[in-house]
């Protein structure tokens, strides 16, 4: 394998921001929160945590906004001009947030467990046979 | 039957009330649907846009053709990215208003999914949602 088989890139739907990611990422979830509904505008988020250092900016990057809810470990990253989201650091740095519909290719695998699976709305539809936690995942 | 709605953005900076018909919600499983909410679908519930009207804040529009041919404007909150609505010229009278946004969820009744054949392979939609290949007929 070569190192651009290695990676999935993704991006905006305008097309101003662009990164890649490696293909190698511990977490691929689903998360239906109330935050995440109104960020993605959606019945939940799904989202693939990769390690910061599998993670760049290939283009855009100075077009990326960031906005962070006070007193709360959430916030949203997405294009200044098409709203898009995109990728966000965790206020930790321990993980960036790539959320899987801005991958330009089938990340290879399917989500496996859902987050705040309690906060789910009644018109979701039907997810795959996946690990439900009732808030984060160790709960 | 007419309900009066509300919802707004993550940061509360854009707010919206409505009062009407609240219509179907629609799933879409377009490219662009997919990369505009990061997720694997977009869900729209049709608004009369006569009724619709934002109360607080300002939206920003960005615009693009989709793959019906028809442009399409996505308005979210510029403060925070959370995506508000979408309109098109094909379609003045209605506003698509993302599922995620309402105060309460539980106004929106799901009807049916569109272009089913761009869906992604992990999540489709199986607990039978009338589902059309493209756009809906």
């Amino acid at each position: 394998m070569n190192d651009r088989e290695n990676l999935i890139s993704g991006g905006c739907l305008c097309g101003a921001v662009r990164f890649e990611i490696e293909r190698r990422f511990d977490v691929y979830r689903y998360c239906f929160c109330s935050l995440c509904r109104r960020t993605r505008g959606t019945s939940h988020a799904a989202n693939l945590l990769v390690a910061p250092d599998a993670f760049r900016w290939t283009a855009g990057e100075r077009s990326v906004r960031r906005y962070d809810l006070p007193d709360a470990r959430f916030g949203n990253c997405f294009c200044g001009t098409c709203g898009t989201p995109v990728p966000r650091l965790t206020l930790s740095g321990s993980a960036v947030i790539v959320p899987a519909g801005s991958l330009d290719e089938d990340p290879g695998r399917r989500p496996d467990h859902v987050v705040f699976w309690d906060s789910r709305v009644p018109w979701l539809p039907t997810p795959e046979q996946v690990r439900k936690f009732s808030r984060f995942a160790s709960e | 039957m007419s309900a009066r709605v509300s919802g707004r953005c993550l940061c509360g900076h854009v707010s919206y009330e409505y009062t009407g018909v609240v219509g179907p919600a629609s799933y879409c499983h377009c490219v662009d649907c997919r990369r505009a909410t990061g997720s694997a679908f977009n869900i729209g519930v049709e608004l009369e846009a006569a009724k619709f009207a934002i109360v607080s804040g300002r939206t920003k529009g960005y615009t693009k053709r989709g793959d019906s041919g028809n442009e399409l404007t996505r308005h979210f909150c510029p403060e925070c990215g959370s995506p508000i609505y979408t309109s098109s010229p094909a379609h003045p009278q209605h506003v698509y208003v993302k599922a995620g946004t309402f105060d309460d969820p539980s106004v929106v009744k799901p009807a049916h999914q569109s272009w089913v054949d761009s869906a992604v392979s992990w999540h489709r939609i199986d607990d039978g949602l009338q589902a059309f290949a493209r756009r809906r007929q």
